[in-house]
């Protein structure tokens, strides 16, 4: 029988839906929030407008 | 009573969010029901199956708030209580930190998992800087371009990091369940190796329950067995757990025949199975015994480790007297293997049933599927769109199988049922309205010690006149031995 035995801690970062965290908690886990958002997409005519306007 | 709706243009906000807002809500004084939605097609239809009334044009950029209250005051009150949840969330999380933080938060000793469920167009740029931080992966999220899972796989293995998915359910490391996984309690170092997530969990669940405890569950995700990705992950879970464990099983589906030969090439001498879904041959060669069913697999494992023990293969109940008029099966499944695996058996015993996730390629059916034997994966992505999967939000696939249990050309109903992390706290809420007709079988993935109770759940089901399982292979063999 090999060794079962882990010295490393497990650390969970979560970033996306919190539904998963409570139950890594409830298993004595430590899980850190991670703050994500999707990022601000433009449209290519504004990005283009800003560009030329040189103040993308 | 009073109807309110609200629309919220362009914002994203994740689907499970909305639903436990929406449940949030509906615990209001005075309102009677509530729904938060992202405003997709199929959404709108549920809400006006629901009774609502929703206003046309809502796009699927857009998120929808119905309300039906006593009052208008109340519903304008529960509008405002969902608008500041949707701004702070559920969860009030004492801090909170940013990518940036991450180098900072990984210390020297820790085994740091990244747990990634944003939608797939995002994944790329998070997990690549995750790795960059040292972290491993655990991606949940599916719609990850397979050259991008290429990229981060390649880089996690250079550098010595688990890229756990993408469409990865479950994992567990040293024993601790990360996504969806059950409250295991037999001590144990076996090892699985999965690119299906309820796979793994109903073979983790069930070497449990026959003392054989799981320490590692490294999910790779549906690709990784594809020529493409070529097992890297795979190959890299396979070196990790020959050092921890004394035992191993993989399963799969469909792997590339190329990146197969090699993996088992790789296992060596450690005692293993390698279950790839809905293959008809079983074989051992050397230490490695190959099958494609989890019972089996689960068998040999129990024979090879604990000599002179064999599993306890569960007895079928007393058929009792079907109408012949009654010819349908109906399958509807929350998890997307067991569908396959219930397929696999199916059309074995000669049922030959169609799927919007086919084991055979030839009996694929989209939503037109009302005259035909079928087994119907629920968490697919035509199913999911803008809707928590149905393994947290059990509503809609539990809705179908009532449904189908009011027809009387339906002969048999089958049905899985997942507990543990991660899982619907009321995995079975509405099929307590099944009627009377068809046989209705149903497996349990679970253990006691699961929140939701595998006794309290299965004395439910059975409650109702379900016939219920253990396992999710035998529960379809069952099913099979009805419609002869």
């Amino acid at each position: 029988m090999r060794s079962v035995v882990e010295s490393k801690k497990l650390k969970v970062f979560n970033i996306g839906t919190s539904w998963f965290v409570r139950p890594i908690e409830d298993q004595g886990l430590e899980v850190y929030n991670i703050d994500w958002s999707p990022p601000v997409k433009i449209d290519k005519d504004i990005l283009s407008i800003l560009k030329k306007l040189g103040r993308k | 009573m009073e109807e309110k709706y609200h629309i919220i243009e362009g914002k994203y906000v994740d689907s499970v969010l909305l639903m436990q807002i929406s449940r949030e809500i509906e615990k209001m004084k005075g309102v009677s029901k509530a729904s938060c939605m992202v405003g997709t097609a199929e959404n709108i239809s549920f809400l006006e199956m629901a009774g609502f009334h929703p206003p046309s044009g809502v796009s699927s950029n857009s998120v929808i708030i119905a309300v039906e209250a006593d009052s208008s005051q109340m519903t304008e009150a529960a509008i405002e209580k969902a608008l500041e949840l949707i701004d702070t969330g559920m969860i009030q999380h004492k801090t909170s930190y940013t990518l940036n933080d991450l180098p900072d938060l990984i210390e020297e000793g820790d085994f740091p998992v990244v747990f990634v469920s944003t939608p797939g167009e995002y994944v790329f740029n998070i997990a690549d800087k995750a790795l960059d931080s040292g972290a491993n992966l655990h991606i949940f999220s599916s719609n990850v371009p397979l050259e991008q899972e290429l990229k981060l796989k390649r880089k996690g293995a250079e550098k010595g990091l688990f890229v756990m998915g993408p469409d990865c359910g479950t994992s567990i490391i040293n024993g601790k369940g990360i996504g969806f996984a059950n409250a295991l309690t037999s001590p144990g170092d076996i090892g699985i190796i999965g690119s299906s997530g309820t796979g793994i969990q109903e073979l983790s669940v069930l070497l449990d329950r026959n003392g054989l405890g799981v320490s590692y569950a490294i999910g790779v995700g549906s690709n990784d067995l594809k020529q493409y990705i070529g097992g890297i992950m795979t190959k890299q879970a396979l070196s990790f757990l020959k050092e921890r464990c004394s035992a191993i099983a993989l399963i799969c589906k469909t792997p590339d025949p190329s990146v197969e030969k090699e993996i088992l090439g790789n296992l060596g001498d450690i005692p293993s199975v390698f279950i790839s879904l809905g293959r008809d041959q079983k074989y051992s060669s050397g230490s490695t015994y190959v099958t494609g069913v989890i019972d089996d697999g689960v068998s040999h494992l129990i024979k090879q480790i604990k000599r002179g023990h064999t599993a306890e293969q569960e007895p079928f109940p007393s058929t009792r007297f079907i109408e012949q008029e009654r010819k349908l099966l109906r399958g509807f499944f929350v998890g997307g293997s067991l569908c396959y695996q219930a397929q696999a058996i199916l059309h074995g015993k000669g049922i030959h049933v169609y799927s919007n996730s086919p084991a055979d390629k030839k009996y694929l059916v989209g939503k037109d599927f009302e005259n035909v034997d079928v087994c119907i994966d629920t968490g697919s992505e035509e199913y999911v769109s803008g809707r928590p999967h149905p393994m947290i939000d059990p509503e809609a696939r539990n809705a179908l199988v009532v449904k189908d249990s009011r027809r009387s050309d339906v002969r048999v109903i089958l049905l899985d049922v997942i507990l543990g992390y991660g899982s619907a706290e009321d995995p079975i809420a509405g099929l307590e309205q099944i009627q009377e007709g068809p046989v209705v079988v149903a497996s349990i993935c679970g253990t006691e010690s699961d929140s939701q109770g595998y006794a309290s759940i299965r004395k439910r089901l059975e409650g109702t006149g379900i016939v219920v399982f253990r396992s999710a292979s035998r529960a379809a063999e069952y099913a099979a031995s009805l419609m002869g």
